[in-house]
């Protein structure tokens, strides 16, 4: 607004008053200068020690919950903020319960959430807001633009913070049930689960050697002390390994679009496969032919029964987008090598190519266990080895 | 907290800020006036002045009338051609009786008689008309933004300057200059007032919230503080220009002002409840009293006193005077009571309530901040003059060094080119040996101011100056002597 430098033309003014000799007029020049002045100062310094945050008691949820976000400005100085705008761009799937509160923006759904403060010398203010979530996904709430200006309302200044804070929600997992698996053996093989591994680094003891063990597994102090052949006896360590493979590809060919209906199902169903695979007391593991959201790593979330497990894996499946790294099959091929062995992989896909139908039997070739679930509209053909389950997705 | 206790319905919303354009809109009405009313009363003294209140009244009825008309139909949202009609038949209905109000019926000659006769003073109050009807009715259609209130702010403050200007050309000396700064800073404070209030309604039109920052006290806090910062501005300026007669003029003005003012307000509870005291103080009066009191020939046919004057007398009722003082008395303990109940439940609910303004501060903050500001205010001016003061203080070590080696040539120990510093120290040392440790002292600060990158102070240059005195009294005597062995052989 008052972007015109005042100050050379009151100067100007100032010294024509004083060659005409109109005393009143320079002494208005001057109340001018020193009122600028002041106003100017007032403007540069209003921002200074200002700060905004934002405070999330949770930050994950799932869709149709409510959480509570409280939003403070506080003045760490003597110099009050008269007049203070703070601009926080929060996303719409995420944004506040009243939609009224959120304000249009340029960018596609996103909204600003604005709060006007008048802050005095070392004051805090607060304000509670209670956030809807709407739609899965990792939402990132931020920038902040701060505005404020002088009392006189000559000069207006600016700040942008690039304070960001992170809402995750989940995918609302579907009834297991309702996915119509087999009940007595959902993922396909149930001899699987009697199925013993030794871990090499916990040995419990030695035993005589026998014909058929490993010649590694001499444990050779022993066999001299005893002076027969001892071998090592590691500790049995139940693996019932699953990985849940997720196809983001939801059309034939990605130059057809994509659809998001079916992305959101996928993720619902990956996510009950996931909540029942960890309750059977499977160690599940999930990997996507796509990135994680708001970051250029590939989506790979290692297999584990921690009691995080399951959050870390609904927290990948929130940030799963439509971008497509690769195909399906091309990207289990280049996977299958990092799965661990022995590890049962569930394929979740809404396209069943004949591509993805050799890339499940090269991988059963190669010893895995897998479960082709299929969400196509077309009834797939049968894969030899491949335990396939068709469930065509209306939307 | 649930959200029902933060949103609101955008009626109740809508409510809370309405005030801000309307008052800001009105301000800017008032700024307008304030230019446009000496100009009109400057120039129209070439033909009949009118009096002040009332070319002031019947201006701000124009510009009012433009406005709320231009305003009302914007808010209706009728079509362009009723807007423009309506705000036509307000100008015919401005043109022909505006001037005639403004002449006062001293005019002879009607509105249109004026025109064709091109009576200066009617084309001035058409044009007067034209002006205040044109910005009214802009200003109502118009989105009240802050660019438009600077915009007017600005063009006034340019019109006031030159009516400054020329009132001080064509007005005696001290007939119009008191006016002037008064008005002048009046404007300021309305004027300024005005784009900050637009600018507070622009930038929460669209803002959604219950609690409103803007409210009463913040209104106060910054008429307060324009106040204060014009009054200080209005004290330099007139004392850096002289002009100290023109701004004790207008503070007596003030003060006068101030005090009618205050008077008339401590003296409006007595004036409305009036009507209160009277029958009080009678009923006060007829109170029985422990000793009778012999009859007076006051006493009035109905055997009540007469309602005033009456003489206080021992062992009467108390002079009515002091019971009006009672009952004001009992009137503030009341009301004081009142505040502090009221005071207490709001502190209580502010403590209750999660959110809202609260205080950094905690008890002894004020001070201990307040004076850690200041240091660091201090630190920050010396940090900035410290630069500056460096390189002096690092010109002063070289210079008495250069000296040092001066007086070493005169000594006939000059330093060869190819020395360094250090390799010299040993030679000096033996031209001076008593002060091996000024000479180190002196040596050592030239190094580093010379070579090293770090900072030097003023203690340095304090100790380099006393060494190098120490060292320059020994060199005086040392040269004294040789001149006296030179002329002794």
């Amino acid at each position: 607004m008052a972007s015109v430098n005042w100050w050379p033309y009151l100067l100007i003014l100032l010294v024509f008053s004083l060659i005409t000799r109109v005393y009143p007029l320079a002494a208005f020049a001057v109340m001018l200068i020193l009122i600028s002045a002041a106003a100017r100062a007032w403007s540069r310094r209003a921002l200074q020690l200002v700060i905004y945050q934002r405070k999330l008691i949770y930050e994950r949820g799932f869709p149709g919950e409510t959480l509570t976000l409280s939003v403070i400005a506080e003045n760490r100085k003597f110099l009050p903020v008269p007049w203070l705008r703070v601009i926080d761009m929060i996303p719409e799937a995420v944004g506040p319960q009243d939609e009224r509160l959120l304000q249009i923006t340029h960018l596609p759904e996103m909204g600003a959430l604005v709060n006007l403060y008048s802050l005095r010398w070392f004051e805090r203010d607060r304000r509670i807001f209670t956030l809807l979530l709407r739609q899965r996904g990792i939402y990132r709430l931020g920038p902040t633009a701060l505005e404020a200006g002088d009392i006189f309302g000559l000069f207006e200044n600016r700040r942008d913070d690039e304070n960001y804070d992170y809402l995750t929600v989940f995918p609302e997992p579907l009834d297991f049930e309702d996915l119509g698996l087999p009940a007595s053996d959902p993922f396909g093989e149930q001899r699987a689960r009697r199925r013993l591994y030794e871990d090499p680094n916990l040995m419990m003891g030695v035993r005589a050697y026998q014909p058929e063990d490993d010649f590694r597994r001499v444990h050779w102090p022993a066999t001299a002390r005893t002076g027969e052949l001892q071998v090592k006896v590691y500790q049995p360590v139940s693996a019932r390994v699953m990985v849940i493979c997720l196809n983001v590809m939801t059309m034939p060919h990605y130059w057809d679009g994509a659809n998001p209906a079916l992305l959101e199902y996928l993720t619902r169903v990956a996510a009950a496969v996931a909540q029942r695979a960890l309750a059977d007391g499977y160690r599940v593991g999930l990997i996507s032919n796509t990135c994680l959201a708001h970051a250029d790593q590939p989506f790979r979330v290692p297999p584990g029964r921690s009691p995080d497990q399951l959050a870390r894996l609904l927290t990948a499946l929130a940030g799963t987008t439509l971008f497509v790294t690769s195909t399906f099959d091309r990207f289990l091929l280049h996977e299958a090598p990092r799965l661990p062995y022995g590890a049962t992989l569930v394929l979740i896909t809404g396209q069943t190519s004949q591509e993805l139908r050799e890339a499940a039997m090269r991988l059963r070739q190669r010893g895995r266990r897998v479960v082709l679930l299929s969400f196509d509209e077309r009834k797939p053909l049968p894969v030899p080895g491949v335990t396939l389950i068709h469930r065509p997705f209306h939307p | 907290m649930s959200a029902e206790t933060v949103v609101e319905t955008p009626n109740m919303a809508q409510k809370f800020w309405r005030w801000q354009p309307m008052t800001a809109a009105l301000l800017l009405m008032a700024v307008e006036l304030m230019w446009v009313t000496p100009w009109y009363r400057l120039v129209s003294q070439l033909s009949i002045p009118p009096p002040l209140w009332k070319t002031t009244l019947i201006l701000a009825v124009v510009l009012s009338s433009a406005y709320l008309i231009s305003y009302g139909m914007e808010a209706l949202r009728l079509l362009r051609s009723i807007r423009l009609g309506a705000l036509g038949a307000l100008l015919a209905l401005q043109l022909i009786f505006v001037p005639l109000a403004l002449m006062g019926g001293q005019s002879p000659i009607t509105t249109a008689e004026g025109i064709l006769r091109l009576d200066l003073g009617y084309l001035l109050a058409i044009t007067t008309v034209l002006w205040l009807w044109r910005r009214g009715a802009t200003l109502g259609s118009a989105l009240l933004r802050p660019g438009l209130a600077w915009q007017r702010f600005g063009q006034g403050l340019l019109a006031l300057l030159a009516y400054s200007f020329v009132s001080w050309q064509v007005q005696p000396v001290g007939v119009q200059s008191q006016g002037d700064f008064l008005l002048f800073s009046a404007y300021l404070f309305i004027g300024l007032l005005a784009v900050t209030l637009t600018r507070i309604a622009f930038v929460s039109g669209s803002v959604r919230q219950r609690k409103n920052p803007f409210d009463r006290r913040w209104l106060l806090s910054v008429c307060g503080v324009l106040g204060l910062v014009i009054s200080i501005a209005a004290l330099v300026g007139s004392l850096l220009t002289g002009q100290y007669q023109l701004l004790l003029q207008a503070a007596s003005v003030i003060l006068r002002g101030a005090l009618v003012v205050g008077l008339f307000l401590l003296s409006l509870p007595a004036l409305l409840f009036s009507f209160l005291i009277y029958p009080l103080a009678l009923l006060i009066q007829r109170l029985p009293r422990s000793t009778p009191t012999p009859e007076s020939d006051l006493l009035g046919p109905g055997g009540a006193y007469p309602p005033y004057p009456m003489e206080a007398s021992q062992g009467g009722p108390l002079p009515l005077p002091l019971q009006v003082l009672c009952l004001f008395s009992v009137l503030a303990l009341v009301v004081l009571f009142v505040y502090l109940r009221t005071r207490k439940t709001l502190s209580q609910t502010a403590v209750i309530l999660p959110e809202g303004p609260e205080s950094l501060l905690e008890e002894g903050d004020a001070a201990r901040l307040a004076r850690q500001a200041l240091q660091d205010w201090f630190e920050g001016l010396a940090q900035r003059l410290r630069p500056r003061a460096r390189p002096l203080i690092a010109v002063r070590i070289r210079q008495i060094y250069v000296q040092l080696l001066q007086l070493c040539r005169e000594l006939k120990t000059p330093r060869p080119d190819s020395a360094t510093p250090l390799e010299f120290l040993p030679r000096m040392a033996e031209v001076f040996p008593d002060r091996e440790q000024d000479l180190q002292t002196i040596t050592q600060l030239y190094l580093r101011v010379r070579y090293g990158e770090y900072p030097e102070t003023l203690a340095d240059v304090q100790r380099v100056e006393a060494a190098w005195q120490r060292i320059a009294e020994e060199g005086e005597r040392r040269k004294k002597n040789a001149v006296i062995q030179l002329a002794k052989s």
